[in-house]
């Protein structure tokens, strides 16, 4: 059974059918299983269910494509991006660099939003912040770690 | 300069005890302050540019409201 309703595939595919305007690409950082079987000390309560979720939203626009990464296999590379830990989803839309976002564990019930505001701005590639906002932190001369904890709700 | 996380709570209780995460959202910046609740953007970048010495910059953003709550509202974390 699919994870979004008829209703929420359809209300996504109006949203971004009149918002995106450059491909987005989702990678999801993963584990993969064996036949089923993934090895002890590897499981992974929301992995599937996330991959699952995020193949639905590719079907429903044509902008959005989704790669998938075993974490294990792929150590270096999320090593370098400062992934630590799975189900991991990062955003890049055509023609930018990565964006500096990390999506940690499942984005179910209301945290779908977060996810489908932050393609819509990717996409676009304009910042909902103000204008002063942006000029300000464009001046920051050290590094922010931003951690947002949150819930499905 | 700005790398941000959004972390599901109930799926990392390990990340949530580290930062006493009880109710949601709880924001953490450079894994020191501690900010509670949806605040407004003004109140986030405040604290941001505060808890990395550059309250300078805040000059020409709009200040944030007095009457503005310092913390904004959350929803407990179930068990």
């Amino acid at each position: 059974m699919p994870i979004l309703s008829e209703q929420d595939r359809k209300t996504l595919q109006t949203r971004f059918k009149k918002d995106l305007k450059r491909d987005v690409t989702l990678t999801l950082y993963t584990v993969r299983s064996v036949g089923g079987l993934v090895l002890p000390g590897r499981e992974c309560q929301t992995c599937s269910q996330t991959e699952e979720l995020l193949t639905e939203m590719t079907k429903i626009s044509p902008h959005i494509s989704l790669i998938i990464k075993d974490f294990y296999v792929e150590a270096e590379e999320t090593q370098a991006k400062g992934i630590d830990r799975i189900p991991c989803i990062t955003l890049q839309a055509e023609g930018d660099e990565p964006s500096n976002l990390l999506f940690y564990g499942i984005p179910a019930g209301f945290e779908i939003l977060t996810l489908i505001e932050d393609i819509v701005a990717a996409s676009r590639g304009v910042s909902p912040l103000q204008l002063s906002a942006r000029k300000a932190l464009r001046k920051l001369e050290t590094k922010v770690h931003l951690q947002v904890f949150v819930t499905p709700g | 300069m700005v790398h941000a996380e959004v972390v599901e709570a109930q799926e990392f209780p390990h990340l949530s005890q580290l930062y006493r995460v009880q109710a949601v959202p709880k924001t953490i910046i450079n894994g020191v302050v501690e900010v509670l609740g949806a605040v407004s953007e003004t109140t986030l970048l405040e604290r941001v540019l505060n808890a990395v010495g550059q309250d300078d910059l805040l000059e020409g953003h709009a200040a944030s409201r007095p009457e503005e709550a310092p913390t904004g509202p959350t929803s407990a974390v179930g068990s």
